[in-house]
């Protein structure tokens, strides 16, 4: 395999800034159609601000944020510009996020050297068709996940080529966070001292299939560069369609989520033993005596927590003016895409102290087993103290 | 002071101030007469003798006392009043003598619901546990029941000699405050190297010692005790201050000064 991984750091604020210059160099913080934010500039990475905080916790984090709203049309327009210009070889070309993607180059080029002119035109072809402040970094590799992370490492308007022969002395020394794991299990490694890909890349197979399961087993190939996903051009696959009876029909929002959810989850583990969240849901909503109403949620960066799809869910029907009574909801996934390193939670979880409990105590459990409890009293007139409560540990919450 | 560089002096301190916050500059006049921010025990008379109105925030207390001398019922109380001065408030219970009642916890007054009982193996771990839920519990007070626990085995005790400087900066960053519970050491282990408690009580702002004087009754009724609170150490007044609290258990536990 041949993959040339092309990304644009900081895609959508340097689309913004190249449309107002005067926001250049400038804390500055773009908000999504979610009152989220769904990009942050350096800047404002500096003062603690990042994706997915809302617009008022970005203010108190940097007074001096400017927050604007998102253009998601000329993002997607230019988003589409840079596909086009890598898609004029007419190879296989993969979206990875936004201003990010593979290119297969297995047919042209199959080493360094030939690959070499091949990553400069392409970087050319972009700046020239985006401009210069949208300035590519290309990273090549045999493997997906290298070639992204050579991509990641190296400055816009260069290019990074890692020969197979170098590509474990390439990879050891990065940091383990390049790795998709969920946040839980990067820290989980933090705390085992784990700190960069080659030590990951070094524990016992056995151990991390334990302890991370089939996603952590994935990624622990990666890191040893053993990463043989095929890029995948668009409009190569179909999905299915999956159909949610709901009997009786029924007009309440709970029911409806609980039902969609039901059938979507199976497949969202499904892709999160792959490394794989959701980018694209086409949801058809079926009510009683009234037309079929159509609704896509997209998100930013692919979702593989349930509680972000449900979310999200939640937010999208609250938001329509229904007809009548739902009697079937027929949802596809369009899109599903590579789970980034960084996962940012986008939404607030439905009981933000419970959940912080829980959180807290499965993140604790990683490293010292089930410590954290709750106490309840059960019969308070009892002469034996140890009977009087029962304790019930917070994992559960 | 010329016009000029008072009007350039009051413009620096006005884009500190909004840059960092009302709280970053501030004239050393304006510190006298300041509150600082604290948890009141529920005993008036304990609350003015420790100099900053109870148990301070963001800073390691250390209470000792003797089996039923009242500290274990004065700590339920603070918890109790950490999560009555707000609603979000969360408290944490590390239970490592694993003694804790929630009937006895709840007619002291906590909510339940808000309250985290940790109940970790002791040694090396529980104090791991101990900076980790200091770390990232956002947890407005912490209760360890008890020191002598957490530093019974020797491993334990250097790990938290380790951790004590860590403390105060983990302290300090979450804003919650620590309590630890302590047996009283005789004096003479100091000199045999045997008082495991010593750097913590350096590290303790605050050190209060509770010791019971006397049990009340009501006819042939023994309806509570009464116990002497003396601060040994604070970081704002000086040591040796006294009072005394009246504890009864008649069902609930209530904080009064007289009988």
């Amino acid at each position: 395999m041949s993959v040339l991984c092309c990304r644009i750091p900081d895609f959508l604020i340097a689309l913004a800034c190249r449309q107002t210059p005067a926001w250049a160099g400038r804390p500055l913080a773009l908000v999504g159609p979610d009152d989220r934010l769904w990009a942050v500039s350096p800047e404002a990475q500096q003062s603690g601000v990042q994706v997915a905080m809302r617009p008022a916790q970005a203010q108190v984090y940097c007074p001096e944020v400017l927050l604007h709203d998102l253009d998601i049309a000329a993002s997607r327009q230019a988003q589409a510009e840079v596909l086009a210009v890598a898609g004029r070889w007419e190879l296989p070309v993969e979206p990875l996020t936004w201003g990010a993607l593979y290119v297969d180059l297995h047919l042209v080029g199959k080493n360094a050297a030939s690959v070499r002119p091949l990553a400069v035109e392409l970087g050319q072809r972009v700046r020239s068709a985006c401009g210069a402040a949208l300035q590519p970094a290309l990273g090549w590799d045999s493997g997906k996940f290298t070639a992204h992370a050579a991509a990641v490492q190296v400055m816009p308007g260069h290019v990074r080529l890692v020969d197979k022969a170098d590509e474990v002395r390439f990879l050891t020394p990065l940091p383990v966070t390049l790795l998709p794991l969920p946040p839980l299990h990067l820290q989980q490694l933090h705390w085992l001292g784990v700190y960069t890909v080659g030590q990951f890349a070094a524990l016992p197979a056995a151990a991390v299939w334990q302890r991370f399961g089939a996603a952590g087993k994935l990624a622990q190939r990666w890191a040893q560069g053993k990463d043989d996903r095929p890029v995948q051009g668009r409009g190569a696959r179909t999905a299915a369609v999956t159909t949610v009876t709901l009997d009786p029909p029924t007009g309440r929002l709970s029911p409806v989520v609980a039902g969609v959810m039901a059938s979507l989850q199976p497949a969202l583990a499904q892709w999160a033993k792959a490394l794989v969240g959701l980018r694209h849901l086409h949801l058809t909503l079926d009510f009683v005596a009234a037309a079929d109403h159509h609704l896509d949620l997209t998100f930013v960066e692919p979702a593989g927590q349930p509680a972000r799809v449900e979310a999200a869910l939640v937010q999208h029907l609250t938001a329509l003016t229904w007809p009548g009574a739902v009697q079937a909801v027929r949802w596809q996934a369009l899109a599903t895409g590579e789970l980034l390193a960084q996962q940012p939670t986008l939404f607030d979880l439905p009981d933000a102290r419970s959940d912080a409990a829980a959180g807290v105590a499965a993140a604790l459990a990683g490293r010292y087993g089930v410590v954290l409890w709750r106490s309840q009293v059960v019969e308070p007139g009892h002469p034996v103290a140890e009977r009087r409560s029962h304790f019930h540990t917070l994992l559960a919450a | 002071m010329s016009s000029a560089k008072q009007r350039r002096l009051a413009s620096a301190v006005a884009s500190i101030q909004q840059r960092y916050g009302a709280q970053a500059l501030v004239r050393g006049g304006d510190l006298n007469g300041r509150t600082l921010p604290h948890i009141a025990t529920g005993f008036a008379a304990l609350d003015a003798i420790t100099g900053c109105g109870g148990v301070p925030l963001a800073a390691l207390t250390l209470l000792s006392g003797r089996s039923t001398s009242g500290k274990l019922t004065l700590a339920y109380k603070l918890l109790a009043q950490a999560q009555h001065s707000d609603a979000q408030h969360t408290v944490g219970l590390l239970d490592l003598s694993r003694t804790a009642d929630p009937d006895y916890v709840q007619r002291c007054g906590v909510d339940l619901e808000r309250l985290w009982v940790a109940r970790p193996v002791a040694g090396r771990q529980a104090v791991n546990l101990l900076g980790d839920l200091m770390q990232r519990g956002g947890l407005r007070l912490l209760v360890v029941d008890s020191l002598t626990d957490l530093a019974a085995a020797p491993e334990g005790l250097r790990s938290l000699h380790a951790l004590l400087p860590h403390l105060a900066q983990l302290l300090r960053t979450s804003g919650g405050a620590l309590v630890l519970l302590d047996e009283p050491h005789a004096p003479w282990l100091r000199w045999l190297n045997l008082d495991s408690s010593q750097r913590v009580r350096q590290a303790a702002a605050l050190h209060i010692e509770m010791r019971r004087e006397q049990w009340l009754r009501r006819g042939d009724a023994l309806v509570g005790y009464r116990a002497q609170a003396q601060v040994l150490k604070s970081r704002w007044v000086q040591g040796g201050r006294s009072t005394v609290v009246e504890i009864v258990f008649n069902g609930t536990v209530r904080a009064s000064e007289s009988w």
